[in-house]
């Protein structure tokens, strides 16, 4: 009868054991946060080392749009600048948010701040 | 009824049969230890070396192989003359890398590979900066 209880407290054991191990194993990924954050950075910077935030205005949104596109298809990210709602973000496909950053920009004339967001 | 010397000799068996899985559960218990305690160096030296990279890449891009004028440089505008053999040799000297490779030209066999976005040239074109190692 002993015998019997001792195999099924082992088997509850190897459950709850094997359950915490397969937990452990899925927090196993590398920590890329800060990398990300400078992805981010980055995409914000080639915009405006390219000039995409001279004169910016509502009128640039095709250009930006063509630009932040182009950036997508190098690297498989999408972008969205919140307020203006610049993106080359497809509607269709659900989209994880990498990273925001906030940013000033001057915005038909005026500064505003936007949120810049990367997801996948 | 059973005589006392055959109820000690039925206690004697259980117990035998029952430190099988107690054996069982100390074996696991310590290999599980072993495998967790392995699990966590790798992991701890992979994110080192992923790290590593996530800074040769960052100083890279901001001030060792950027458009200089004068003492001004220009952060994600990379002059790739900047990126020859010597500065990546001394980079992976000083991060202490057995393979390192820094390009804008694509990818190199290494543990990891990460990329970064820049412009290149006079027109600044969008570009990658490829940054791998091991």
């Amino acid at each position: 009868m002993q015998s019997i209880e001792a195999m099924v407290s082992f088997l509850f054991f190897v459950t709850i054991a094997s359950g915490i191990l397969l937990q452990l194993e899925n927090q196993r990924d590398i920590d890329d946060s800060v990398y990300r954050v400078q992805l981010a950075e980055d995409a914000w910077r080639v915009l405006y080392l390219r000039g995409d935030f001279r004169d910016f205005s509502d009128a640039k949104r095709a250009a930006l749009e063509q630009e932040l596109a182009a950036i997508g298809d190098e690297t498989g990210l999408c972008f969205f600048m919140d307020g203006v709602r610049f993106t080359n973000c497809r509607d269709s496909e659900p989209h994880a948010t990498a990273v925001s950053l906030r940013k000033t920009v001057f915005y038909d004339g005026k500064p505003q701040n936007f949120t810049f967001s990367i997801g996948r | 009824m059973m005589t006392p010397s055959r109820y000690r000799g039925f206690a004697s068996f259980d117990a035998l049969f029952s430190l099988v899985p107690v054996m069982l559960m100390l074996f696991f218990l310590l290999s599980t230890g072993a495998y967790l305690v392995e699990e966590a160096s790798e992991r701890m030296e992979r994110q080192v070396v992923f790290d590593k990279l996530v800074s040769i890449a960052d100083y890279t891009m901001k001030s060792g192989a950027v458009v200089r004028n004068g003492t001004v440089r220009y952060p994600n505008w990379l002059d790739e003359k900047l990126m020859d053999a010597d500065y990546v040799e001394d980079l992976r000297q000083r991060a202490g890398l057995e393979r390192l490779h820094i390009s804008t030209g694509g990818t190199a066999e290494a543990a990891f590979c990460l990329y970064r976005l820049a412009v290149v040239g006079d027109d600044r074109k969008p570009a990658k900066l490829f940054v791998c190692g091991g």
